[in-house]
């Protein structure tokens, strides 16, 4: 069942989502206060979309709380992954030129290469390495 | 070669859902919801999923299989470039098709590869759905159990020093066809027992970020002891590698 619970972080919503979760049933949140939803136990559970209908105060405040509020759910909807997508490009420069300029000027293998420097061991620990998560990707792959 | 472009149609497919380009542009540099826990396993499961163990295993093998020379270190490296370039862009499209189609509209989470394709069908259309999916992983499940298998094969051939190459036949590098028979067997085997597909290949992920500290390890220390005169490490170079290793290691402990 999907449940929407208004004000979910008041006297009765804060049961209400404490119940549904506890019965394992899909839940979206609706808060005016995506802090005060972090720290309850909405926390990683769910999504919570804010909003501030009607919120008194200046306007600057109100405003520059509506762009804290619109930022929080667009956290929560999950768009932003992608920016450390773009930061690992030159990890994963760096990391696979040194394997290619490894293999291009000593032309070894990598375990190969581990086992004429460092010793067998080393080279088996590195194998070891790879195995345990290759025995794994192949299969979730 | 082929089989990559079938990647491509993940690429189609973040155009075709419309994502509102401000918001994919602002959420590249805002809104990191960088507080939670959860975000951090993910982050660490980002890294281990794009630099992966058996990368650095295959590439030293392929380059050395394929009897890469100095000379031409500079074109490798642009093809490196790229294929870096191109492998994220791919990833950041499977993400914006993801969050573009369901950002509001779904409440369920998705724990398997059929979720996803239901999910995303009614703004995409039922068959690009499909298509786009089936393509995409297929690709990627031939492409990966291909390249995978080998870095195997190759990594305990030469741990074992014996013959491992693709141009040997399996009766003189017996060890070598050996593994990679054993690794798609096994590989097959392990899909077909387990339930969700989704959640293994998170949880492989994390363990990858947990092994790539050693992995990485290994490479910097090769490539800081081993590598001849005019393509040894910069001074530049090694303050990277070892910011690198820290980085790494400090994603991987978290």
């Amino acid at each position: 069942m999907a449940i929407a619970v208004i004000g979910a972080t008041g006297r009765v919503g804060s049961e209400i989502v404490r119940g549904a979760l506890a019965c394992g049933e899909a839940l979206t949140a609706l808060v005016r206060d995506p802090g005060k939803a972090r720290r309850t136990a909405l926390q990683g559970r769910s999504r919570a979309l804010g909003d501030r209908p009607g919120h008194d105060g200046d306007d600057r405040r109100h405003r520059r709380r509506q762009h804290r509020d619109r930022s929080a759910v667009r956290r929560q909807l999950g768009l932003s992954p992608s920016a450390p997508q773009l930061l690992l490009i030159p990890v994963l420069y760096v990391v696979m030129e040194l394997t290619v300029r490894l293999g291009a000027t000593t032309g070894k293998g990598h375990a190969e290469a581990i086992r004429e420097h460092f010793g067998p061991r080393w080279a088996a620990l590195s194998v070891g390495t790879l195995l345990l998560s290759l025995a794994a990707t192949a299969g979730s792959s | 070669m082929a089989l990559g472009f079938f990647e491509l149609a993940f690429l189609v497919a973040a155009l075709l859902a419309h994502p509102r380009i401000g918001s994919v542009a602002a959420s590249l540099w805002s809104g990191q919801p960088v507080d939670g826990r959860g975000y951090l396993t993910l982050v660490a499961a980002n890294l281990g999923a794009v630099v992966m163990p058996w990368m650095i295993f295959y590439q030293q093998g392929a380059v050395v299989d394929k009897g890469l020379r100095e000379r031409q270190i500079r074109l490798a490296r642009i093809d490196t470039g790229l294929g870096a370039v191109l492998t994220q862009v791919v990833m950041a499209a499977v993400l914006i098709v993801t969050a573009t189609t369901l950002a509001g509209h779904r409440a369920s989470p998705l724990t398997s590869i059929g979720a996803i394709s239901t999910a995303l069908s009614p703004y995409l259309g039922a068959v690009a759905s499909r298509l786009t999916l089936a393509l995409g992983i297929a690709g990627a499940a031939l492409l990966a159990s291909l390249v995978v298998s080998l870095a195997a094969s190759w990594a305990v051939a030469e741990a074992f020093g014996s013959r491992r190459s693709l141009n040997d036949g399996p009766q003189r590098a017996p060890l070598f066809y050996g593994i990679y028979t054993i690794c798609v067997i096994a590989g097959a085997a392990i899909v077909l027992v387990s339930h969700s597909p989704v959640r293994v290949a998170i949880d492989v992920e994390i363990l990858n970020a947990l092994l790539l500290p050693i992995v990485i390890g290994f490479l910097v220390a090769l490539a800081w002891t081993t590598l001849p005169r005019p393509h040894g490490l910069r001074t530049g170079e090694r303050l990277a590698a070892i910011l690198l290793l820290g980085a790494i290691a400090l994603v991987g402990a978290g």
